[in-house]
């Protein structure tokens, strides 16, 4: 494990190549070589999106055209009656709220209740700290299934049941115990000098918390939140089981109950998992250069 | 002390949340408790180890757990081989380019499977796409999804086209750790590219490869969604894996079988962690 800062190099650029290698015909040939590997590249690149490509062309092509041309040909016309008919008939827009409400949440409670835990731990120094992460990282191996009858019976017990509170109470939970794991590791070399200082100058232990910890290690919380959203708003299983009613499931669960409706046509279904993946495509794109300097917080020992 | 009231609310809705249903669960497999006795919590009986014997002799089971087997053991290689090779390829070849090919390659991890079932059957379908592209070189497909044969397979390959991204970026930064100066130093002794990458690059790697393979085996032993959304399990069973047998168990109202079936799949990740952490720990 390794701080971030000593990973953030990973988004740069790469160190240049040797300078031993100077003759010419040994650059002509890594010339060829790197033009192999682009083409490579750009094949794999190609398979890897291509799936989207497809939900594109289908998503706004009419019926019709897509059984005269089938689902590789380009749209003679753009169709978006289709797109807009599922919209309206799942209210589509209610879904995306729900969604964004429960992701959200979870992603700020989330980031807050790692944090504290994190600071506890790792800087407190709570006695048997070890045992509890490893209790942590047990809970994120534990599949869902194990707690789903539990979960349930409790939500009933305590009225939450179907409400999008106990969804949001439940994944809070699973993520912080996966962020704290995270973030303690991190804190666990975070620099003593710089909390002796803080302490001298008289800050408790809440000021230090804000003034001090919070600012350094903000790069980390903002991976932290923005995976904790994306992984949220993309489960399914709890979801599925906790939201039963219409009026509160999320997007994944929306598409999740269409799937099965025999009534969906091809292009209607692609213009559906066009609106279910463009939010947390659009999310990933706007915090891809932050996500891309973070993933790799836990990568390296 | 103060540290405690940091960690306070999190403890107390940890132990609520995960703590109790870990351990109501565990208690659970040991009994056979069914929704019939929701009413009755009295007809319980404790039926002990007898659950886990009655599980390891139900065919099902045992096809699950061959099939969640099947799925990892080609799974996981294949996608840490596509992986390594894109990244290596990233780290050598291109600079330019470099932030749209790590988004494009990352872009199925953020997707829901459910949203992009849609696509995925288009491609599997008997005159699919996959089907169309094997016509062009005369060799007619199989019917994916409904050949108890070939369901497996497509499945390990949504699973790799969805997981590939998250190992790239994670391999991506390791490669980028190794110390130009000890690959030159191989040049110098006169090691060829391929001879590099066996003797240097890959040993300097085994940490972030023991990371990849630890996060890949936590999630591939889960399978559930490709085939909940794609197959259902079936044809015959033939891609239901431990976790869709344990929600097919709550489903039927089997409670405690259900809890004994998931605490098998636990044992199983951390037995498969703990071979891990001993095979690519670094010598010395």
């Amino acid at each position: 494990m390794t701080t971030l800062e000593s990973t953030s190099t990973a988004a740069g650029p790469p160190a240049e190549p040797s300078p031993a290698t100077g003759r010419r015909r040994d650059r002509h040939h890594r010339g060829a070589v790197r033009w192999i590997v682009l083409a490579v590249l750009v094949a794999g690149a190609v398979v890897m999106l291509f799936p989207f490509g497809v939900i594109v062309l289908n998503a706004f092509k009419s019926p019709a055209d897509y059984s005269t041309a089938g689902p590789l040909s380009l749209p003679t016309e753009i169709y978006t009656t289709g797109m807009v008919d599922f919209w309206n008939r799942v209210n589509f827009g209610q879904k995306l709220w729900n969604s964004f409400f429960i992701a959200g949440s979870v992603a700020v409670l989330g980031v807050l209740i790692s944090l504290f835990n994190a600071y506890a731990l790792g800087i407190g120094r709570v006695r048997g700290r070890l045992s509890i992460v490893v209790l942590f990282l047990m809970a994120n191996m534990l599949p869902q299934e194990t707690l789903i009858y539990p979960l349930y019976y409790i939500s009933k017990e305590i009225g939450l049941y179907d409400t999008q509170l106990a969804v949001i109470i439940i994944f809070t939970v699973i993520q912080s115990a996966f962020g704290t794991y995270l973030l303690a590791s991190v804190f666990g070399t975070f620099p003593k000098e710089v909390l002796e200082a803080a302490a001298l100058d008289g800050a408790s232990k809440w000021q230090t918390l804000w003034r001090v910890v919070f600012p350094i290690s903000r790069p980390t919380l903002s991976v932290l939140l923005i995976f904790f959203f994306i992984w949220t708003w993309n489960e399914f299983f709890i979801p599925l089981i906790f939201l039963i009613s219409n009026d509160n499931q999320t997007v994944p669960v929306a598409l999740g109950v269409l799937e099965g409706d025999r009534l969906m046509d091809a292009t209607t279904t692609s213009a559906a998992a066009l609106l279910g993946v463009v939010p947390a495509i659009v999310f990933f794109l706007i915090f891809q250069r932050t996500l891309a300097r973070g993933i790799t917080a836990g990568a390296v020992k | 002390m103060i540290a405690y009231a940091f960690a306070l609310p999190f403890l107390l809705s940890f132990a609520v949340f995960m703590v109790f249903p870990l351990l109501s669960s565990f208690g659970m497999s040991f009994t056979d408790f069914r929704n019939s006795d929701i009413e009755t919590p009295f007809a319980v009986a404790f039926v002990g180890i007898d659950q886990y014997v009655a599980l390891f002799q139900d065919p099902q089971f045992v096809r699950s757990m061959l099939n969640t087997a099947y799925f990892v053991a080609v799974g996981i290689p294949l996608t840490m081989i596509a992986a390594l090779a894109l990244a290596v390829a990233l780290n050598n070849g291109i600079t330019r380019f470099r932030t749209a090919f790590r988004v494009g390659f990352y872009a199925p991890v953020v997707t829901s499977i459910v949203a992009v079932a849609v696509v995925w059957r288009f491609i599997l379908q008997p005159d699919g796409l996959i089907n169309t592209a094997l016509g062009w070189v005369g060799i007619s497909g199989p019917d994916w999804l409904a050949d108890p044969a070939w369901a497996m397979p497509a499945m390990i390959l949504m699973a790799v086209w969805r997981n590939m991204g998250t190992l790239m970026i994670i391999f991506l930064a390791g490669l980028q750790t190794i110390p130009q100066d000890v690959l030159e130093a191989a040049q110098v002794d006169g090691t060829n590219a391929w001879q590099r990458f066996w003797r240097v690059t890959l040993p300097m790697l085994r940490p972030t490869l023991l990371l990849g393979a630890v996060l890949l085996s936590v999630g591939f032993l889960q399978l559930f969604e490709e085939p909940f959304v794609m197959t259902r399990g079936g044809p015959l069973d033939a891609t239901l894996s431990v976790s869709y047998f344990t929600y097919n168990e709550f489903g039927f109202g089997n409670y405690g079988t259900a809890s004994a079936a998931s605490y098998v799949l636990f044992v199983a990740i951390a037995l498969l962690s703990i071979v891990q952490f001993r095979a690519f720990r670094s010598k010395g």
